[in-house]
């Protein structure tokens, strides 16, 4: 089977003030179709710039990146990317912001109309559609996002800390969403979070990295029963990994 | 004293008290104190300009005047526009171009005015290309940072939709520096106007500034004034109308610079 994500050996610096930084040394990671896999380690570790890498929003120095089987060598147009950004259009009302990748392939008007009027209700947003970006609260934001994210129904889904910049209680209920989404659709997903928690609860399985430059620490497979006690288990040693003292 | 509603009506009729004030003074002063061969006088100027106006001398000339500034704004401002978007997304091409573009920037443009009389001849080509040439550098600098002030999240988040050079253009680069262009299109109108002008002056060929020259030359001191005061009203209202065009737009809800 053609692995959904292959990145292999995959090397990558940024020119900086002090001379070059590396962010990624000798990465490697395959991710199948439809697999769900957080990607947790220190902050500025590179975990997102492996992300933008599969985005093709950046090349690797060394290494190749493909993505169902085709090398990435440019703006990766098959995955939806989310950041902790909404980067929703504040001219555009909610409608035309999640018709916006239909728009841009040319789907006929009444079709993306329509089409993004059944995303807005399955992402429960029916009655916003005319309202604009700024109107909406951090957490319907975030949803439009994701409408928009998934019109154009991409084969995966890239997303860096989407959910970092909501209350606590808004981002229970977004991620308890997002899964049942995300699961309807089989979509394969790559998340980079800090929330240890949110690893556990949504993933099939969780990367570690260590601090710059990011290598993989340990690939842990979450029991598909996802028991609390394994839950638990797992968060206990993702903080372990993380350096944290035994609790 | 001057807030809320009373206030801005108090406000009108003290501006239209200054106004009456000023043109009865200059009618008082017209004979008595100054020359009416140099001042002329508001009754006199009222008389030649409802004779032009009977006549569609006005009218023509403003026209033509106003026309050559619309043109000069579309064909330089777009052209501006366009290459400052460009300059304004690769850092590259910016650090190339930028001693040219802010040295052509400095140069006067009244003085291209020969030299587009030898190129052009004395017609509306000259006067065309002066315009155009005047109001492309504000176009240009707004377009450029216009481009900039785009967040990178937004770029990255069309750039993974896929879209051609048009799209990018008209769903993310025109509507995101929108607020950008109307700075720029705010100074561009009265410099639109004073680059149709300065060549009609020069040339003496067309427009309310050739009717100026030429009335001046004729010591016809109400004839130069009423065009003069044509010209103000046709720029000032050139502006409004602008602003309340930008107020209008669907777009306005850009980042603001």
């Amino acid at each position: 089977m053609i692995p959904a994500v292959a990145i292999d050996s995959v090397r990558k610096s940024f020119a900086g003030a002090g001379g070059d930084l590396l962010a990624l040394d000798d990465v490697s990671l395959d991710v199948a179709p439809g697999e769900f896999v957080s990607l947790i380690g220190p902050s500025g570790c590179g975990k997102s710039t492996l992300l933008n890498l599969v985005a093709g929003l950046a090349r690797p120095d060394r290494g190749r990146v493909a993505f169902a089987g085709d090398a990435v060598s440019g703006p990766n147009t098959r995955v939806g990317y989310m950041t902790q950004d909404d980067a929703l259009l504040p001219w555009r009302n909610v409608l035309d912001n999640v018709a916006l990748a239909l728009e841009i392939r040319r789907v006929p008007r009444p079709e993306r109309i329509e089409r993004a009027r059944e995303m807005l209700r399955l992402v429960n947003l029916s009655g916003f559609e005319r309202h604009l970006p700024s109107q909406l609260s951090g957490g319907m934001r975030k949803r439009v996002g994701l409408a928009r994210t998934l019109i154009h129904r991409p084969g995966m889904l890239l997303l860096d800390e989407p959910f970092g910049a909501l209350d606590a209680q808004t981002r229970t209920l977004i991620q308890r969403e997002f899964k049942r989404l995300v699961a309807g659709l089989g979509l394969g997903v790559m998340l980079v979070t800090h929330d240890l928690r949110e690893a556990a609860a949504l993933s099939d399985r969780i990367v570690v990295f260590s601090a710059r430059p990011a290598r993989i620490v340990d690939d842990i497979a979450v029991p598909a029963g996802r028991s609390p006690a394994d839950l638990e288990a797992i968060e206990r040693l993702m903080w372990r990994h993380l350096g944290g003292d035994d609790v | 004293m001057f807030e809320g509603r009373r206030g801005s009506v108090l406000v009108l009729l003290i501006q239209l008290g200054l106004v009456a004030a000023t043109l009865a003074l200059w009618e008082f002063a017209s004979g008595r104190f100054l020359d009416p061969m140099l001042v002329s006088s508001p009754t006199a100027i009222w008389r030649q300009a409802s004779r032009w106006l009977v006549r569609g001398v006005l009218q023509r000339e403003a026209l033509a005047t106003f026309w050559i500034a619309c043109a000069g704004i579309l064909l330089g401002g777009g052209a501006g526009l366009l290459f400052g978007i460009a300059v304004g997304l690769s850092r590259r091409l910016a650090a190339l171009v930028e001693p040219f573009v802010n040295a052509a920037f400095a140069l006067p443009k009244v003085a291209l005015i020969p030299l587009f009389v030898l190129w052009f001849g004395t017609g509306d080509m000259q006067k065309l290309a002066l315009t155009a040439t005047t109001t492309f550098f504000f176009f240009f600098f707004s377009g450029a940072e216009g481009a900039r002030s785009v967040p990178q999240a937004l770029r990255d988040a069309l750039a993974l939709l896929g879209p051609d050079r048009r799209q990018l253009l008209f769903i993310l680069y025109l509507p995101a520096g929108f607020s950008w262009f109307l700075a720029g299109m705010r100074t561009a109108v009265p410099y639109a106007f004073v680059a149709v002008v300065g060549a009609e002056v020069v040339s003496s060929t067309g427009g309310l500034g050739a009717l100026a020259k030429s009335n001046a030359a004729a010591m016809n001191a109400s004839g130069m004034f009423a065009a003069i005061l044509t010209l103000t009203l046709l720029g000032a209202g050139t502006s409004a109308l602008v602003a309340w065009a930008a107020g209008r737009s669907r777009w306005r809800a850009g980042a603001a610079p």
